[in-house]
């Protein structure tokens, strides 16, 4: 799956009741060119995007930092670290050990659709 | 390709020390003043908000208390350049660059914007100014930009945020054995029994010499004190003076510690200054342009842990070889062979200077406020004066930026970078580099108002940045803030900003620490459970004495200065009088002191008392 991709399969996966998808939809295509939507998914690229959604469709506070302090490599990426952190928090997706995100992972498909599984359960 | 430039003499390492300015750079700024949108809206702020942020600057008057620039940080470009160009993303900036700052001009204020010396800024849109100095300053005069804040992703040629790791192998010299010199005799010098370690970055493991680089100083672990790279010296006693071949024997890496470039130099003469390993500038070339992100990498390489943990293991096992021969100029007598590498600053000082080369080109007249925001990485306390008017110390004070309805995060305590004090702590011992004809350490924006920050933490983080002068950009949404709030008065203390817009310029030093041991003004301290006091000299022969309780916990103790006690520190700064008047910034209570001791007896848990004293 690309970037593109799953961000359309996040949108079909939203259920009418979590909100309207469309502010977060604009925001994707803002924040992400041509050759950005056409790429494979980070780990770190699959928090932004979900982290966008739970703000954008969903409208959620942030939770406080817990395990995600541990996570050394948080810190590399100043503009997803709390995209990281937050989709941690709430067990959407899993550190690649207890002191490392692994961002740059690439996720595959079943990743992928399991993330956005679990960003389902996060729908009240 | 990309690859480093030619150093000229000017921008090395050896000439750090030598005040001079670049490029015509105009010095005696004060601290800026002004708002950010990073810390308040993060990659999501618009050219509505921003409008929203200048307009409320000017209800509430802060534009008359010296906030004056208005800065759009990352997120408003379109993630790739348009016909090689930057331009604003539509669904944010509608209306373009040119007619936001036309906004912010016809407010009175100045406009400022951000880019990166990297391929990409750091929100990964492909539009760092790696490259296309000339024609982005060309847009940003077309623009009417006054304040350049420059970022340090993606950057080629060192290890920094989201740049290929193995950019380390620019950064450092390989791991040295020996080397060898070849006249009439050759003389082969063992690294560790021969040479001599300078700083301490480097150190001998076995039979080598590992680390001849610079510490990296994004975290907060390293000192900012003192040399912060290490050289590997041999004194040669050269029997005749003339031209020798040199060889090194060495073993190539490309991880933090351990890399490939060389730079050998004799006292103040160099001879090499590159790779040493033949194709290397090519591949990594190839890696930073085509691949930043490293998606071509297999998966398993893109684990950072795994990776540094394989390379270690793999620079290990990588044989040690003789360099090809150097040719070097001796004279007879002592020879300093220096082996060494300092292009970690070298090259982001040359890369900044070629940002600012370019908007000079563009607009000879033109004073552009620059700032620096590589982190500390490469030390820029060292050199950044000679090209920018401030340099960020540390990696960022929150990674829980605000949004549209968010007053996002702040910490007063962590053990990374995020929090108040851990900024503080790096900061308060960095004075020796501030100054009117130098610039200012920058311990990252105001976090006032966010939430995680009460009104006692945000007074003395207001307090703090103001006496450390700090550039003070705000970073909250404006629109929270009413006139006489408690934001407000943090904000808007005319007496506190005056300290930090003092003609004088001077940044304030700790003269005592309860934890101190010996040098409160040097020594690195990081655990907050103690008080500090600082004293900033000002104009007027006045100076202002700050009681600062780091600590989260309520200090009963009295905490004293002497007027003699400060004039060791500062000598003929200082004026004695037979009295002085006090007066308190934030209580506004003014008394008179004969003693010429000054105290705080007791303070609340991150709390803080600042007084200007006059003498009489």
């Amino acid at each position: 799956m690309k970037t593109a991709e799953f961000i359309d399969y996040i949108i079909e996966q939203s259920p009418a009741s979590a909100g309207d998808t469309a502010a977060f939809f604009k925001h994707m295509m803002a924040d992400n060119s041509d050759a950005m939507l056409e790429q494979s998914v980070t780990k770190k690229k699959a928090a932004m995007i979900i982290y966008a959604f739970i703000k954008d469709v969903l409208g959620l506070k942030d939770i406080d930092w817990g395990v995600s302090k541990a996570l050394r490599d948080i810190y590399d990426c100043r503009i997803c670290a709390n995209a990281i952190a937050q989709v941690v928090e709430r067990g959407i997706l899993t550190p690649q050990s207890e002191n490392l995100f692994g961002g740059d992972i690439i996720m595959n498909d079943d990743g992928l659709r399991l993330a956005a599984q679990k960003l389902k359960a996060c729908i009240i | 390709m990309l690859r480093p430039d030619k150093i000229s003499e000017n921008g090395r390492f050896n000439n750090f020390d030598n005040k001079e300015i670049l490029y015509g750079k105009k010095k005696q700024h004060l601290p800026a003043m002004g708002w950010n949108s990073w810390n308040a809206f993060g990659s999501g702020n618009t050219e509505a908000l921003t409008k929203a942020m200048v307009d409320k600057m000017v209800e509430l008057g802060l534009d008359k208390l010296g906030y004056q620039y208005v800065v759009l940080d990352d997120g408003c470009y379109k993630p790739e350049r348009v016909d090689g160009k930057l331009t604003s993303e539509e669904t944010k900036f509608p209306s373009g660059f040119k007619a936001i700052s036309d906004y912010v001009h016809g407010k009175g204020l100045k406009f400022g914007m951000y880019n990166d010396i990297g391929v990409k800024t750091c929100s990964g849109a492909r539009v760092g100014i790696c490259g296309y100095e000339d024609v982005d300053a060309k847009s940003y005069i077309e623009w009417g930009v006054d304040f350049m804040k420059v970022d340090n992703c993606y950057y080629p040629f060192d290890n920094a945020t989201f740049s290929n790791s193995e950019n380390a192998a620019y950064t450092f010299t390989p791991n040295i054995k020996a080397i060898k010199i070849c006249g009439d005799n050759e003389v082969t010098l063992s690294a560790v029994a021969d040479g001599k370690i300078t700083g301490d970055r480097a150190v001998v493991e076995g039979d080598h010499v590992t680390g001849l680089g610079t510490f990296d100083g994004t975290g907060p672990d390293a000192s900012p004190v003192g040399v912060r790279s290490s050289e590997l010296v041999f004194e040669y006693d050269a029997a005749k003076a003339g031209e020798y071949k040199l060889q090194v024997e060495y073993q190539s890496g490309r991880v933090e510690g351990c890399g490939d470039w060389l730079q050998l130099a004799v006292d103040e003469e160099y001879f090499y200054d590159d790779f040493l390993t033949e194709g290397l500038a090519e591949e990594l070339s190839d890696k930073n342009l085509n691949d930043p992100d490293k998606r071509d990498n297999p998966v398993d390489n893109n684990m950072p842990d795994l990776d540094e943990e394989n390379a270690k293991k793999d620079a290990a096992d990588n044989a040690y070889n003789w360099s090809a021969p150097i040719k070097v100029t001796l004279k007879k007598g002592v020879n300093h062979i220096r082996v060494m590498n300092h292009r970690r600053q070298e090259n982001t000082l040359n890369s900044y200077s070629r940002i600012l080369k370019a908007l000079n080109d563009a607009a000879p007249d033109h004073d552009i406020y620059y700032s620096a925001c590589e982190w500390g990485k490469s030390h820029p306390q060292n050199w950044a004066y000679k090209v920018c008017d401030c340099w960020r110390i540390l990696n960022d004070i929150t990674f829980r930026v605000g949004s549209d309805g968010d007053p996002g995060h702040g910490d007063w305590k962590d053990d990374y970078t995020p929090s108040v004090t851990t900024q503080y702590n790096k900061a308060v011992i960095m004075d020796e580099f501030a100054g009117l004809d130098k610039g200012w350490n920058d311990p990252d924006m105001l976090m006032v108002g966010m939430n995680g920050l009460d009104e006692t933490q945000c007074k003395s983080h207001m307090t703090l940045w103001s006496v450390m002068n700090s550039p003070l950009m705000l970073g909250l949404d404006l629109r929270r803030v009413e006139k006489g709030d408690w934001i407000y008065n943090i904000i808007a203390n005319e007496d506190l900003i005056a300290l930090n817009q003092d003609a004088l310029g001077i940044q304030a030093k700790r003269v005592y620490s309860t934890l101190a041991k010996g040098r409160p003004d040097k020594e690195y301290i990081r655990d907050i459970n103690r008080v500090d006091i600082l004293v900033k000299p000002l104009t007027g022969d006045r100076l202002a004495i700050t009681f600062f309780n780091v600590s989260q916990e309520d200090k009963t103790g009295t905490y004293k200065v002497s007027i003699d006690e400060i004039k060791k520190a500062f000598g003929d700064k200082i004026k004695t009088g037979a009295k002085y008047s006090v007066k308190d910034v934030w209580t506004k209570e003014e008394s008179e002191n004969t003693s010429g001791v000054f105290e705080a007896n007791g303070l609340k848990a991150c709390d803080s008392i600042t007084v200007v004293v006059t003498p009489n």
